[in-house]
């Protein structure tokens, strides 16, 4: 567990500047009503083969995804997760995103990254590996578990890009990939993307990789409510390949 | 976007004039040779192409040694590191008269990270290596992969509300601080926490 992060503190181990800080934080939240809560937005598949990883990995192609504003942290992405807890609390994720960022670059960036959480994506420790370009080239990205059983690697091209050491899991329970799609708003023509082809195989426990041959595909929060063409899009031409773009 | 300091900010820039001189010559000491990834000759690298112009398939049950390379955390697919060197400015050596990122510029730019940080929000920046930000942080270093842990960095922690990310199995929450590290010769941010107070 990361030390320094807000996590499980009792009041009354709070030092007097870290009340000052709280309180400077509860003030921050009545001044700023509209503090960037987010919608999210999913076009993903899911292994459902029911086996125990030690590793994901994935292979898709730099297409062009974008978004009409990028305030307030918005972003559009393609990624791979492994959780590595049976109730989803610790994952990985590894994979392209298009958003503006004042961390890395001051820019929109179309970037390559990793993130990791132990805690239900709070904290959350997002890495970046690299500014790229939507050019169409493909790349692939891996987790895998390392030689101490909680460390797990990732991958970028079969390069080392990281290694995410701050879970306790040792198995991973759910290989999903796809497209992720971040707002402050409702879901409209304000995103874009093409079409992204997502091929995935799971590592099992006998340290096999394997294409997946079972899955479930989602495209999630309601988006049959939307007029045709602000959806997001998914569909799998085989179980490891999931297609997914927002018209 | 223009903001402008409050005094107290202000302040702490005065105070840290010293440091940030001594940072300058830290600066100047740091390491600018290769990363910390070595490259590895044990793997086939024309073996290793031409499995991923087939472009779907895990590679590493195919192409000899590639799986132990992998596992050695070194240099194993050449073409894609060169690559990834060039779009990736902390593993780029550091050259005469480089223009090193000022602690301003990673205070201001760490501010933009959420729409609720502003001028008046608490904000703590200190310069030090990588190395040393993963002990601050309690990272283990691996965490930053190839990165050289002798360059110097900013770590800046601002204490503003801002959303995490969530994932398809987790929904995004609101936390109360956030915490970057710059690489300070490329002006590229390495890490972001959301969630992370590591300083103040």
């Amino acid at each position: 567990m990361k030390i320094g992060a807000y996590g499980l503190r009792t009041l009354g181990s709070w030092s007097g500047r870290q009340l000052l800080l709280s309180l400077a934080f509860c003030l921050a939240l009545v001044s700023w009503p509209s503090v960037a809560l987010a919608n999210t937005y999913y076009s993903y598949s899911e292994n459902t083969d029911g086996q125990q990883y030690l590793g994901a990995f994935g292979t898709w192609q730099n297409s062009n995804m974008n978004l009409a504003d990028y305030s307030n942290g918005q972003f559009i992405a393609s990624v791979l997760w492994l959780y590595v807890q049976p109730d989803s609390s610790q994952w990985v994720e590894v994979g392209l995103r298009n958003s503006y960022e004042a961390d890395v670059c001051n820019c929109v960036a179309y970037s390559a990254f990793w993130a990791d959480t132990d805690r239900d994506g709070a904290p959350l420790y997002v890495h970046t590996i690299a500014n790229t370009s939507p050019d169409g080239s493909s790349h692939n990205y891996e987790v895998q578990r390392a030689s101490n059983p909680t460390y797990w690697n990732v991958y970028r091209d079969y390069n080392y890009v990281g290694q995410s050491t701050i879970m306790s899991g040792t198995l991973g329970y759910y290989h999903d990939t796809g497209g992720e799609i971040y707002l402050t708003s409702s879901l409209g023509p304000q995103a874009h993307s093409n079409t992204f082809d997502m091929y995935s195989e799971s590592k099992n426990t006998s340290g096999n990789w394997y294409y997946w041959y079972s899955h479930v595909g989602l495209i999630n929060n309601g988006c049959g409510s939307y007029p045709q063409g602000y959806c997001l899009n998914g569909y799998a031409y085989y179980n490891y390949e999931w297609s997914w773009n927002k018209p | 976007m223009t903001r402008a300091w409050p005094r107290s900010t202000r302040a702490r820039f005065q105070a840290s004039a010293v440091l940030a001189a001594a940072f300058v010559v830290a600066l100047a000491l740091s390491s600018s040779g290769p990363s910390s990834a070595s490259a590895s000759s044990t793997v086939d690298q024309a073996a290793l192409q031409a499995c991923i112009a087939q472009r779907t398939v895990n590679c590493e049950q195919t192409v000899p040694g590639l799986s132990k390379c992998m596992a050695q955390r070194a240099i194993c697919n050449e073409a894609a590191y060169a690559e990834l060197r060039a779009q990736s400015g902390p593993l780029q050596p550091i050259r005469t008269g480089t223009d090193f990122m000022t602690r301003e510029e990673a205070v201001q730019r760490s501010l933009l990270v959420s729409s609720a940080a502003t001028a008046s929000s608490p904000v703590f920046a200190e310069s030090m290596t990588l190395g040393e930000v993963a002990k601050r942080m309690h990272l283990d270093p691996a965490e930053f992969g190839p990165i050289d842990l002798n360059r110097m960095m900013w770590l800046v922690t601002v204490h503003a509300p801002v959303m995490t990310m969530g994932s398809p199995r987790r929904p995004p929450s609101l936390v109360a601080a956030f915490t970057v590290v710059y690489d300070a010769a490329s002006h590229t941010g390495i890490l972001t926490c959301y969630g992370c107070a590591t300083l103040g």
